[in-house]
Parts: C-alpha cells; sequence; structure tokens
C-alpha cells in the first residue's frame, strides 16, 4: 500500500492530469444522459393493476387527461359566457399537437351525442353543434343533458353550474407534461375573464409541477453543497478541509453522471435527489482520509527529523496505508449493497442502485489516486492552523462526553438504545402509505384547490379503470355480461368513503344501450335497462353506428366487442381507501360475472398507486432488508465474524427504525419517495461503523487502553463521523425550505434524522459492544 | 379540352377567362357526381372496418339501389346477412337532396321497423369513415373550384380539383373546409380525394379502386373498391363489391317500410 501511494505522489501530475481528462470525459458523456420523466419508470409493470391499466390504455386510451372547468361567476352554464368558451377552447384542443382528438369530450366535442326517442324511432345528434343562441335551444340542450345521464357530472356537473373539458393527451413521457398542461393553459388563459372561474386539474397537472418543482434542486443542491463545506470548514477551519472532501464529492457525482450517460442507462426525475447521497458518502470518506491525514501529518511533525514538505508526503502515505484498506472495505460494502438492487423490477430502484453505486466507487477511486496526488501539493497546515483545529471545541466535548458514557455507564447506552428502538418500532407501526401524487404538495397552492373543486363539484378527479374481458368476440353484446357491469356499475355507486358518496360518476357502454332501448321505446323510463336480447343488442348498435361516428364508442369497447371499459370517477386518491374496495369489489364482480365466461381486471390511477403501495410495502422493505443484509454479510466475512457483521448492520437498523418511526409519528407518508430517503440511510450508516471498528482495532494492537483507546478513537475517527453527519444534515436542511414541495420537506427532514441517528448510534453502540463482548476481531492484534 | 384552352389562355390574359374555367371546373365536378349513378342496382359489399389497432370488423350486405325520377337522388335498400346477430337488419335510405333525408331501419330482434332522424351530411355514413356527403355528393354549387395541377394517378391523367366551401354554413355542414379531388380525364371518375376538416386540419382520404364501365350504353361507371382513411384517427373502411349489376329492372316497392320487413 505505501509503495502503490508513493508510485501516485511519484507521478502525481499524471494522476491530476488523467483525472481532469477522465472528469471532462464524464462530463462530455453527461450530455448523453437521458431523462426520462415518465411515471410508469416507478411502477411494478407485472403487478396486475399496472398491468390493465397498460392494457386500458393501448386499447382504449385515457391516461393523461387534463379536466378544465368552466364555472360562471353567476347563473348555470346555460348562458354564451360559458358555452362559448367551451366551443372555442374545445375546437383550439382539436387542433393542438399531442391531444387525443377523438377521446377529447366536452359539450361541443363530435363524440358528445345526444340520443333522443322520437315518436318512431331514435335520432342520434351532436350534443351542442353551434353555441344555443335563443331561449328555445337553450331548453333543448337542457333537455338532452337531461336524458342522456352519461354526460351529467363528466362535462357537466351536478349542479350544472360547471362545464368540463376532458382532454387527453398523447403518451410521450420524455417531452415532458408541463408541453401538456402549457399546451391547455395557453388556450384556457385566452379565455379568461371576470364573467368565469377556471379551474384545470387531472394527472398530468401534477404531474407536471413535479416536474417543475424538482428543478428547485437545480439551486437547491449549490446550496446544500455550500453549507457543507462551511460546516467543513468551521470543523477543520482550514481552506483544505472544507475544500478537498467537497472536490471528491462533486467529482464522484460527474463521474456517476457520466457513467450513466454513456452506458445509456436513463435517469428520471425521481433520482433527482440522488446525487444527495452520492455527495454524502463521498464527503464521508474524504473526511474520514483528511482527519487522519492532519493526525499523522502532526504525529511525523512532532517526532521531529523532517521538513513540513517531508512531513506533508509521509502524511498523506501513512493516512492512506492505515485508512485506505477501511475505506475500501466501507465503500466496496456499501456499493455491493446498492448494485444489489438491480434485481428490482421498478426501474428507478434499479437507476437509484447503479448511480448511487457507480458514485460510490468513483469517490473511492478519487479518494485513492487524485485526492493524495492534489494534497502532496497543497501547502501543509500551519502551526496556526493546527492550534485552531486541536483547540477543544463543541465537536471535542461531544466525543469526550459520549467516551465517558460508553466507558463508565454502558447500561445506559443499552437501554437507551432499547428504549429508541421501541418507540421508533411503534411509530413503525402507525406508518401509512400512501402514493397519492397531491400530497407530494401544501395543500394551500393555487392548483390544489383547483383540483379540490373539479373533484367535489364534478365525478371525481381520480379514476378506477375496469376491464372486462370476454372469452370471445362479441362477449360484451351479451346480456348475462352487460347485465352484471351494469350492476357493478350501481355497486360502486353506492360506495361510501367517510360517509360521504366515494364514486362519483360511473360510465360504460351499459350507459349507451340502455339510452338506446329507452329511446327506441319512446322514452319510457321503464325501458332504461339492458335488453335481454343478444341480437336486440347488436342491431342497436348497428343502428346507432348509422347516425354516429366509427369511433364514438372507442373508448368503452374494443373493436372486437370482447373488452370493455368501464371507468370509475373517486373523490378520494387514498389507495387504503381503494385497496378496501377492491377487496369488495373483486368477489362482488365474480359472483355477477359467474356463468358468463368473461372476467373483470382492475386498473387505472388510483390502483397504480394502491399497486404501487404494495410493491413498496412488499418490494421496498425488501430493498432496504436487501442492502442490510449485503452490508451484514460483506462486513461478517471481512471481520470473519457474525458479531462483527451484527455491529456494523446495528447503527444502520437505528437509522431506518428512525425514519420510519418519524413517519409514523407525523403521519409522513410511505411514498416511492421517502422510501428511497430509507434506503440512502441504509446506505450512510454503515460506513460509520467501519471506520470505528477498524480503528479501535488499531488502537487497542498498539497497546492502547481500552478506555485510552476509546477516547482517541472516539476524538478522532468518531469526530469525522461527527463533521460529516452535521455537514450533510445542515446541507440538506436547506431542503427544508422548498416552500409547497413536500417531497422536498420530507426528504430533509428524513436524511438529517438518518445521519444524526445513524452517527450517535455508531458512537455509542460500537465502542461499547466492543467492550462489552470482547470481540475477537477487535482484539486480536493484542494476542500477537 | 376546353380547360386546357382556357387555362392556356388564361396564362396569357386576365381573369374573364379564369371564370370561363372555374364553369368547366364546376361541369366537370358535376360530371363526376353523374358518372355512377346508375338507373338501378343490385350487389353484395363486404365492410371492413379497421380501427386503429389494425383490429378488423366485417359486415356483408345486399343491396339494392333505384335512382328517382329527378335523376340525382337514389333510393337504397340494405340488407345485412353478417355478422349472425344483426342478420335481416335491413336499412332504407331515400335521398333528398333539396332537403333531410328519410331512413328507418328494420331490426328483426324486434321485428319493428324504426326511422332514424339522420340530422344532417357530415356524419358518418352507416358507421364508415364516409360521410353522407362523401357519398351523396356534395351538392356543386356551393363550392368554389380551382385546378390544382394534372397529373397522372392509378395510371390515369385526372385533374386535381381543390374545392372550397362557397360559404360558413357549406363549411359547417360537410364538415369541410378544403376537399381535393383526383377526376379521371377519360370517364370523369374521382379516384382520389383528401379532405381538411373544419379547422383546417387534414381528416380524410378516398381512394377509389377496380373501375368497372357497368352500364357502357349510360357511360356508367362504379368502382367495385372503395377506401376510405380518417387520417385523424386512423380508423379505416374498405367497401368491396361483388356481383354488381345494373339495369335489373328493380321495382319500386322494394324501397317501402312494408318490404323491409318481409323474411
Amino acid at each position: 500500500m505505501r509503495g502503490y501511494i508513493g508510485w501516485i505522489l511519484r507521478y502525481r501530475w499524471l494522476v491530476i492530469g488523467l483525472t481532469v481528462v477522465i472528469t471532462a470525459l464524464a462530463i462530455s458523456q453527461a450530455r448523453n444522459l437521458r431523462i426520462v420523466i415518465d411515471p410508469n419508470t416507478m411502477l411494478p409493470q407485472t403487478h396486475p393493476y399496472v398491468a390493465t391499466t397498460n392494457e386500458v390504455e393501448k386499447v382504449f386510451g385515457s391516461k393523461y387527461i387534463i379536466v378544465v372547468g368552466i364555472t360562471p361567476k353567476s347563473g348555470d352554464i346555460y348562458q354564451p359566457d360559458v358555452l362559448g368558451r367551451v366551443q372555442r377552447i374545445t375546437s383550439a384542443l382539436m387542433q393542438t399537437p399531442g391531444v387525443v382528438k377523438e377521446n377529447l369530450l366536452s359539450l361541443s366535442a363530435r363524440r358528445a351525442k345526444d340520443i333522443m326517442g322520437t315518436p318512431d324511432g331514435m335520432q342520434v345528434s351532436p350534443l351542442m353543434r353551434e353555441v344555443p343562441q335563443t331561449p328555445e335551444q337553450y331548453a333543448q340542450l337542457k333537455a338532452a343533458l337531461h336524458r342522456n345521464p352519461a354526460y351529467m357530472n363528466s362535462i357537466v356537473s351536478q349542479d350544472e353550474k360547471t362545464a368540463a373539458i376532458l382532454v387527453e393527451f398523447r403518451d410521450t413521457p420524455n417531452a415532458g407534461f408541463r408541453k401538456m398542461t402549457d399546451a391547455v393553459n395557453r388556450i384556457v388563459d385566452k379565455e379568461r375573464s371576470e364573467a368565469v372561474q377556471f379551474n384545470i386539474g387531472g394527472l398530468p397537472s401534477y404531474l407536471s409541477r413535479v416536474e417543475s418543482y424538482s428543478e428547485r434542486m437545480g439551486f437547491l443542491l449549490p446550496i446544500a453543497i455550500l453549507l457543507v463545506g462551511l460546516i467543513l470548514f468551521e470543523a477543520f477551519r482550514t481552506f483544505q478541509g472544507m475544500f478537498l472532501p467537497l472536490v471528491t464529492a462533486i467529482l464522484a457525482v460527474a463521474w456517476g453522471i457520466g457513467t450513466m450517460g454513456a452506458a445509456g442507462i436513463p435517469m428520471d426525475a425521481f433520482n433527482a435527489t440522488t446525487p444527495i447521497l452520492i455527495l454524502a458518502v463521498a464527503a464521508g470518506h474524504a473526511v474520514q482520509l483528511l482527519k487522519r491525514y492532519y493526525e499523522e501529518y502532526f504525529r511525523i511533525l512532532d517526532q521531529g527529523g523532517v521538513t513540513p514538505h517531508e512531513a506533508n508526503r509521509l502524511a498523506v502515505i501513512e493516512s492512506i496505508a492505515r485508512s485506505g484498506p477501511v475505506m475500501m472495505v466501507a465503500g466496496i460494502v456499501a456499493a455491493l449493497g446498492f448494485f444489489s438492487l438491480v434485481v428490482f423490477e421498478i426501474t428507478t430502484v434499479r437507476t437509484f442502485g447503479i448511480f448511487t453505486g457507480i458514485g460510490i466507487v468513483a469517490a473511492l477511486i478519487l479518494e485513492m489516486t487524485f485526492i493524495p496526488a492534489l494534497r502532496s501539493l497543497i501547502r501543509p497546515p500551519s502551526a496556526r492552523e493546527r492550534n485552531i483545529e486541536q483547540r477543544v471545541r463543541v465537536w471535542d466535548r461531544i466525543e469526550s462526553a459520549i467516551a465517558h458514557i460508553v466507558s463508565n455507564h454502558r447500561r445506559c447506552v443499552y437501554a437507551g438504545a432499547a428504549a429508541f428502538a421501541v418507540a421508533g418500532l411503534i411509530g413503525m407501526s402507525m406508518v401509512v402509505t400512501n402514493n397519492s401524487s397531491k400530497t407530494y404538495f401544501a395543500q394551500d397552492l393555487p392548483f390544489q384547490a383547483e383540483d379540490r373543486f373539479l373533484n367535489s363539484h364534478l365525478g371525481g378527479t381520480n379514476t378506477l379503470a375496469l376491464l372486462i374481458e370476454g372469452k370471445d368476440q362479441d362477449a360484451i353484446k351479451d346480456p348475462k355480461v352487460l347485465h352484471a357491469m351494469d350492476d357493478i356499475q350501481r355497486f360502486l355507486e353506492q360506495q361510501t368513503y367517510e360517509g360521504k358518496p366515494a364514486v362519483g360518476k360511473t360510465v360504460s357502454m351499459v350507459d349507451f344501450i340502455r339510452r338506446m332501448n329507452q329511446s327506441m321505446h319512446g322514452d319510457d323510463p321503464a325501458y332504461d335497462r339492458i335488453p335481454d336480447d343478444h341480437n336486440l343488442i347488436a342491431q342497436y348498435l348497428l343502428l346507432y353506428s348509422m347516425s354516429g361516428e366509427p369511433g364514438d364508442f372507442d373508448s368503452y369497447v374494443d373493436n372486437d366487442y370482447r373488452l370493455a371499459n368501464m371507468t370509475a370517477y373517486l373523490k378520494t386518491d387514498s389507495s387504503a381507501y381503494i385497496e378496501s374496495l377492491i377487496a369488495k369489489l373483486e368477489p362482488y364482480a365474480r359472483e355477477k360475472l359467474a356463468g358468463s365466461g368473461a372476467s373483470l381486471h382492475i386498473g387505472g390511477s388510483v390502483p397504480q398507486a394502491a399497486a404501487l403501495n404494495q410493491t413498496m410495502v412488499h418490494g421496498k422493505i425488501l430493498n432496504i432488508v436487501q442492502i442490510g443484509a449485503v452490508v451484514f454479510i460483506i462486513s461478517s466475512l471481512v471481520f470473519r465474524s457474525l458479531l462483527a457483521g451484527l455491529m456494523v448492520l446495528l447503527p444502520l437498523l437505528m437509522a431506518v427504525i428512525a425514519n420510519f418511526g418519524l413517519m409514523g409519528y407525523t403521519g409522513m407518508y410511505l411514498n416511492i419517495s421517502n422510501s428511497l430517503s430509507s434506503a440512502m440511510a441504509v446506505g450512510i450508516g454503515a460506513d460509520y461503523a467501519i471506520y470505528l471498528i477498524f480503528r479501535l482495532r488499531e488502537e487497542i494492537a498498539n497497546g492502547l487502553s481500552e478506555a485510552d483507546a476509546v477516547r482517541l478513537v472516539l476524538s478522532t475517527a468518531g469526530k469525522a463521523c461527527l463533521f460529516v453527519a452535521v455537514a450533510i444534515s445542515v446541507g440538506y436542511g436547506v431542503l427544508m425550505f422548498s416552500i409547497g414541495f413536500n417531497i422536498h420537506f420530507w426528504l430533509a427532514s428524513l436524511i438529517a434524522t438518518a445521519m444524526m441517528v445513524s452517527v450517535f448510534s455508531a458512537l455509542f453502540l460500537i465502542p461499547s459492544l466492543v467492550l462489552t463482548f470482547r470481540p475477537k476481531f477487535v482484539y486480536k492484534g493484542v494476542n500477537k | 379540352m376546353n380547360l386546357r384552352i382556357a387555362l392556356l389562355a388564361a396564362f396569357m390574359t386576365a381573369a374573364p377567362l379564369v371564370q370561363a374555367a372555374d364553369l368547366n371546373l364546376a361541369d366537370i365536378v358535376q360530371k363526376s357526381q353523374m358518372v355512377n349513378k346508375v338507373v338501378d342496382s343490385t350487389s353484395n359489399a363486404t365492410f371492413t372496418l379497421i380501427n386503429k389497432n389494425g383490429q378488423q370488423r366485417v359486415q356483408k350486405t345486399y343491396g339494392v339501389s333505384k335512382l328517382e325520377a329527378n335523376g340525382v337522388d337514389n333510393m337504397r335498400m340494405t340488407r345485412f346477412m353478417a355478422p349472425a346477430d344483426v342478420k335481416g337488419t335491413v336499412s332504407l335510405l331515400i335521398e333528398h337532396s333539396a332537403g333531410d333525408d328519410d331512413m328507418w331501419i328494420y331490426m328483426p330482434a324486434a321485428k319493428k321497423v324504426r326511422r332514424m332522424v339522420s340530422s344532417d351530411k357530415r356524419t358518418s355514413f352507416v358507421g364508415t369513415d364516409f360521410s353522407y356527403g362523401d357519398v351523396i355528393g356534395h351538392k356543386v354549387t356551393e363550392w368554389n373550384y380551382k385546378l390544382v395541377r394534372e397529373e397522372q394517378a392509378d395510371g390515369a391523367d385526372c385533374w386535381v380539383i381543390e374545392a372550397t366551401p362557397k360559404s360558413d354554413k357549406v363549411r359547417e355542414d360537410s364538415g369541410y373546409s378544403r376537399r381535393l379531388i383526383w377526376i379521371r380525364k377519360d370517364n370523369f371518375f374521382a379516384i382520389q380525394g383528401e379532405m381538411w376538416d373544419e379547422a383546417g386540419e387534414p381528416v380524410k382520404k378516398f381512394h377509389m379502386t377496380e373501375l368497372k364501365e357497368v352500364d357502357p350504353a349510360r357511360h356508367k361507371w362504379q368502382a367495385m373498391r372503395l377506401e376510405s382513411e380518417n387520417t385523424q384517427n386512423s380508423h379505416k373502411t374498405v367497401i368491396q363489391f361483388e356481383n354488381y349489376k345494373v339495369n335489373q329492372k328493380v321495382r319500386d316497392d322494394y324501397f317501402t317500410t312494408r318490404y323491409m320487413e318481409k323474411e
């Protein structure tokens, strides 16, 4: 190892030059980085809810729907102020690229048809060919809406005071959701006036905000880095102490991004916070090595007989020779843990694992090559700097207090840790998993209020998609199947959530067939039902097709009448509620569809979130367990002791328990973003323990007494751990000020909690356990 | 031929002659609308409706048509033979170029004749990607015509004529803001068309092939294969005629609601 470092120092210019070249290369490759903002990357693709949603989208379309609500300040929708706007916005949207024209729905959309009974037959005509002018025409439109319940609560509110336009966008994830919302806003803005109020909602409206709020990371990250630097400066009181860890961290992030770009691994918006983790881990190792370098430098200088320049060179060699292997172990343990995430099905998790793993490996390489080369060029710390660094400050007081407690009150340490763990576990049991994108933002933001308005006035802005799959062609024309679908719709409409109807609207082919049956019988309400004759149903549909358009039913049945799409609009997007609803719905539907050969599949925006929950509850926890297991196994192998594995695992477990406990106590939801933060906690927690164990072993082997060894280790390696933890916590605390964007707030609180809990767990528990159990892997040097 | 001279003249001289060209273009279009109006016909047809995912729905019909006394409007009776669940359904369409058409449907499952009110010419013709206007013909006098170019299409010399509505009402009623028609110079058959919707976006394409001179004495032609594609939703219709016969002395009582209920 010493020979290797000597070699690095001899060719330091070459090493620095190579690093610059590699970094330049990485930056140039970063331009090839594909940034994917497709929510599908978060979803477990083989989960039945997700598979159904994909199938529904492929056959029927309908995921990215923006809802535009128009409400007059006074009166109902039957006035030119409202209807004129509906018509103009609809026709402008018809000409907007990306809009799925045939699925556009509003009062003036071509596919919105009035099915009306006449004395000797049926008439099918557009609901609103042009904006009504006379009171008679208004009355006609009103009557048409009343006799066609399919449109009530979807494009017209029950109170007839809000008209809505439902515009679907083609799924072009990489173009971004802002493109969709911007297009709608441009059109709507032209129509804004004192007379009417606009409300815009729907999934793209949220996703576009996730995009724009996530971009805050662009300026929050530099502020965070600056704060990390400031804390490090306060800790070391040297320029070097502030600068070098940041260089390692930033270069590691750059290399990570460059490798991702070169390898063609896409980056997604949900990994925008991953650089934080790399930064934290890289800075952590850098600080450990730097701290060791300071120790060695002054030790060598104090021995006398060398110039500061020579002492500097020797200190660089010595610090790496002693701490380098420790760093390699800690880094490889963490990197393998993260790389092991590639077995996961959710793309975003795989990306997270790969990106972090590469970042950590990059940090290791940099610390073993570039940093020693650079450090050998930098002026060594002066006596004045040494005095400042060695002055007893708050960091030292904390460490010596810990050393005192560990040496004299170990029972208190264990009792405290146990109490903390129990409290955390109790909190953990209260964790609620919920992936509602609405919870990502503060409730009082204007677009949240707009969504709430639409949700309460129309059917609901959350969807449940029910796919009825028949055995053969024309299965959907089977009265048995249609009756069952009808029953399922009525069943859904009776469901309640918190005392209020949960489903504001259901729509399917059933509504149109019932409507045709009634209109073919002179609008007699007794015929508002599904006929019992398959052929009659087929003939109604043929009849309809003769005055409708070929695509009118495309969003309800497939071409072969083998698949039918039922949509239920839900008032709530609580995935916990939807799971309980599905649990009731599935047996009900099975019973109703029994003997028809048809089956029900469930998808839609809310079930997809539920699917995400299920994979997260099982998968994400598994994912943390997996990293933990890898850490445990490798640590056990390195120290050849299961106890060592457990000791390394412990601070990391405490951090995870603390994070989940915090979620439980504060009501913070377990969602994709927060579970990623918890996985980060696992990755960071192991490092502290590994550094402490190695250093304890080294000092005990040097012949120090147990108490002295503990004191020394805590005041050196321990202090470095504390520097890092505080720097990262404070640095990321800056995200708490990302107003309105809960994702950032959660991230800041979880990272800070994880950092603090894992560092203090390591500082208290590792020395305590070593002193209590006197494990062989620490004491083996003593025997020699 | 007049047209070429007129065009040649138009290039060299001034406006009045362009008007002459206009007149002739309208004439050509008028002729193209008459060229497939046979005295009467019987035929089997297969309607293939293809959606954007390429899935097909096939309907087979037997149809009888007869030209009304005014020589413009047709009476059309269509009996569905397949699929089985609509077999025996009969539609009767009496065109009224002057006003709304009359349409009746006989549904065997209900054993009743029902009257359909077809509200406008822009809606789909019996569920196909052709509109009523496309099938029955847009009123020649309501459109302005312009010769865009002359070119070969399907191996025949064609005029490519652009038609634009003379009024907003015509545009709204037809659903088109612009039409391009390829009319064969030899027999005046419109073999291709492209349509733009009211918003000015391309919406449809037609293609008529397998042309047959079904009544040589009267110079009547019919395409045995008609294709229409809605380019906005990628929906497509193919109509294939078989056993197309004309001058069958079809009786008027075929086109009564009484007759529809038979068998």
